[in-house]
């Protein structure tokens, strides 16, 4: 049954994604992509992965989706007319090619789930068997995020940092500009 | 094993998904002019590595790998890997970044030549 719900959501998926590829207004694509995030949300939980579900709720559909109103609120609402709706065939040769590698790729992995699979035996049960001693955190993704992979977060800190400081200088740079031609 | 056998498709539909998004994300990226279309496109495209990371990490009959606060249960239940999880936990995070970034350039390029049409900014470059 959770079967059937997967297959459904899944589907629903490759529907937004393409809709958002179609139309031509921005605004609704933006909305289209803050709902394909809460599905994609739905989605990770019920792969066991509660941690990145909220993540990717509160970020993907939240934060990302006000970021893309404000931009398209201070530019314009809808695409250019120069961008025709056609089926341009060269991207199309392209992603084909790609998406051929890749599923050649994912052909040669183990079945998606299976207790055999070298993720599920390998890496992942040194972290459970002794995450809790080592650490005292029974949430192990959050041990591995804060303990043993730390500097992994200290880098990610780094990059929101920088990207901080980047806009401000960026807008900053931009007002300057505009006082300029003010003037 | 054969290609079409329908256990070897359904076995990886959730793989299947996500290289089917990653086409389409990778097509509006490619085709479309449209510079705030093309970052909706470089989302979509991130969404489905993540889904094909948790997808890898992911066991049947598993649970969440949270462990119970004080039971001898621990050793009969079958977890999920933690490490895919905690790798994309870092790897949203940097997403929101690029795509904070990617838009306030489309802001600022927008100000100061009055288009977002790649092809038009090339001409007036």
């Amino acid at each position: 049954m959770i079967w059937l719900v997967n297959g459904v959501l899944l589907i629903a998926l490759i529907v937004l994604a393409a809709w958002a590829l179609k139309t031509r207004d921005l605004l609704v694509s933006a909305m289209i992509l803050s709902v394909y995030s809460f599905l994609m949300a739905i989605i990770y939980a019920q792969l066991n992965s509660p941690d990145v579900a909220l993540t990717e709720a509160a970020v993907g559909a939240g934060i990302t989706t006000v970021l893309f109103i404000l931009a398209i609120q201070k530019t314009s609402r809808m695409e250019e007319d120069s961008d025709d709706e056609t089926i341009q065939k060269g991207p199309l040769a392209i992603v084909l090619f790609i998406g051929l590698i890749l599923a050649l790729a994912a052909g040669g992995m183990p079945a998606f789930g299976s207790p055999d699979a070298p993720a599920a035996i390998v890496s992942g049960n040194l972290y459970l068997e002794e995450a809790k001693e080592v650490t005292g955190v029974v949430n192990i993704v959050t041990a591995i995020i804060a303990y043993y992979r730390s500097f992994d977060t200290l880098g990610e800190v780094t990059v929101v940092f920088a990207v901080g400081i980047g806009i401000i200088a960026l807008f900053l740079r931009g007002r300057e500009e505009e006082g300029d031609d003010e003037k | 094993m054969s290609v079409l056998d329908p256990a070897f498709i359904l076995g990886h539909y959730n793989y299947w998904v996500s290289i089917i998004l990653i086409m389409i994300g990778l097509y509006t990226l490619i085709a479309k002019k449209n510079l705030i279309k093309k970052f909706i496109g470089l989302n979509i495209i991130e969404t489905a590595i993540f889904l094909f990371y948790i997808s890898l990490g992911d066991i049947d009959g598993g649970v969440g790998p949270i462990l119970p606060k004080e039971g001898a249960v621990a050793d009969t239940m079958i977890y999920a890997n933690p490490l895919p999880s905690a790798m994309m936990l870092t790897a949203i995070v940097v997403t929101l970044c690029v795509t904070a970034l990617a838009l306030s350039f489309a802001v600022l390029i927008y100000r100061r030549y009055g288009t977002l049409d790649a092809g038009r900014l090339m001409e007036e470059l």
